[in-house]
């Protein structure tokens, strides 16, 4: 990929002097909302806390909606917000971009959410933060580069074909197997697969066949 | 060297929250030896945090953002949570990782180790283990059968497994793993629905089962 060797950021570790600044390495001017966490992180911020309520919130709330959570909806606004403000420290620039994580805390909570609610069936009894985490310890991206992944994503999100980007939000956002989407919008199982895979090749989340 | 992984679907489905979670428990063992899957989940889950910042808000209630603050506020005065790091996911069934493990055998050269199972219902989750050279017996499959290997490694008709592989059998498929000859196999396995024996004496025994009603029992620990 064309990306130039950026020095990596070094991720903040928990407990430490948090004073210094993250070094800027442009990927704020991408992401907009990494520094806002980094903020509530370092300095307990709470203003920068309220832009990312502003921001997020009433989006957290319509993708509650979306999953027909209705009448729990702002508690699940609730608990990500406090999950944002509790978890900033574990935050990493190089990791994930700000709406990425945001994204993986509202899922999670969603799930606790479903959980305490006694919405799921055959539930295992681990955990969900380690259930739905990225484990390991991989090389460290640069932040610069995760933003700009991001930024590629959604400017390409722009040009993908109606159907496609309708069963991708599908099953993202509104909890949806393949198999649910498929009967919903009336589709064979394998069209929607394909649907989801042609989005997935465009947005340059998967590449073509991988060695089975 | 990992050759089998999960499809693109169920990374999606991972990604996007919504596989059930012992699907998503095997998905996370898979990820914890597998680097390219979670390179992939990685973008996937970039993809999640652009739809989400794409979606169109829905007002929020006055006062929301304050009782928010109240509720950190309280918990900042409490303490820190700690930071959890997902460091072996199995450790809540296998403290001592796979040593000193109480198998129950199953077939001549095949034993379980259950980790868990309903109330109700006939799913299974559990460890299985092939000695070294062994053979399972042949079987067919009610419902999906996923399987990551945990330990050395395990062939059958479609191929050969390493650690870290990740393999779906479909209901109706049908094989007979065989461990590698230098060390015990040891897998861990979701069963939506029970096996069913195949070949000519397994056709018999479940003829047996079916005549009397038997169902697995299952150990308590």
């Amino acid at each position: 990929m064309a990306f130039s060797k950026q020095s990596v950021v070094i991720p903040l570790k928990p407990n430490m002097d948090l004073s210094p600044s993250v070094q800027d390495d442009g990927s704020g001017k991408v992401d907009e909302v990494a520094p806002l966490i980094e903020a509530v992180s370092e300095r307990r911020d709470r203003s920068a806390f309220r832009k990312i309520f502003d921001d997020f919130g009433p989006k957290i709330k319509a993708f509650a909606i979306k999953q027909g959570m209705l009448e729990h909806s702002e508690e699940l606004v609730q608990e990500v917000m406090v999950n944002i403000w509790r978890r900033a420290q574990q935050f990493d620039r190089a990791k994930a971009s700000g709406s990425t994580w945001i994204f993986a805390i509202t899922r999670n909570a969603r799930i606790d959410l479903l959980r305490k609610l006694n919405r799921i069936n055959n539930e295992t009894q681990v955990e969900t933060d380690y259930l739905w985490s990225l484990p390991g310890n991989d090389d460290p991206t640069s932040s610069f580069q995760q933003a700009l992944v991001a930024k590629q994503i959604r400017e390409s999100l722009n040009g993908l074909p109606i159907e496609q980007r309708d069963v991708i939000a599908k099953v993202y956002l509104e909890d949806k197997s393949h198999q649910r989407v498929a009967d919903e919008l009336n589709l064979p199982l394998g069209t929607v697969k394909s649907r989801v895979r042609l989005a997935l090749q465009k947005l340059k989340v998967v590449f073509q066949e991988e060695l089975a | 060297m990992i050759k089998h992984h999960p499809s693109d679907d169920i990374l999606v489905e991972f990604s996007a929250g919504s596989l059930p979670s012992h699907l998503a428990l095997c998905v996370s063992v898979h990820l914890q030896y597998c680097s390219t899957c979670r390179a992939t989940v990685s973008r996937m889950q970039t993809l999640g945090g652009e739809l989400l910042r794409g979606m169109d808000g829905v007002e929020l209630s006055d006062g929301l953002f304050d009782a928010i603050l109240d509720r950190v506020e309280l918990s900042e005065s409490v303490q820190r949570t700690q930071v959890v790091k997902p460091i072996d996911l199995l450790r809540k069934w296998l403290p001592d990782g796979l040593q000193g493990l109480n198998w129950r055998k199953q077939w001549f050269k095949l034993s379980e180790y259950v980790l868990e199972v309903p109330d109700k219902g006939n799913w299974r989750f559990s460890l299985q283990r092939i000695s070294a050279g062994g053979i399972a017996p042949f079987h067919g499959h009610r419902g999906n059968e996923v399987t990551v290997v945990l330990k050395g490694g395990f062939s059958d008709e479609s191929g050969a497994y390493d650690e870290g592989d990740f393999i779906i059998k479909a209901p109706g498929d049908r094989h007979k793993p065989q461990a590698f000859q230098n060390e015990d196999c040891i897998c861990l396995t979701y069963l939506e629905a029970p096996v069913s024996l195949a070949g000519p004496l397994g056709k018999w025994i479940e003829k047996f089962k079916a005549l009397f009603g038997s169902q697995d029992a299952v150990p308590s620990h």
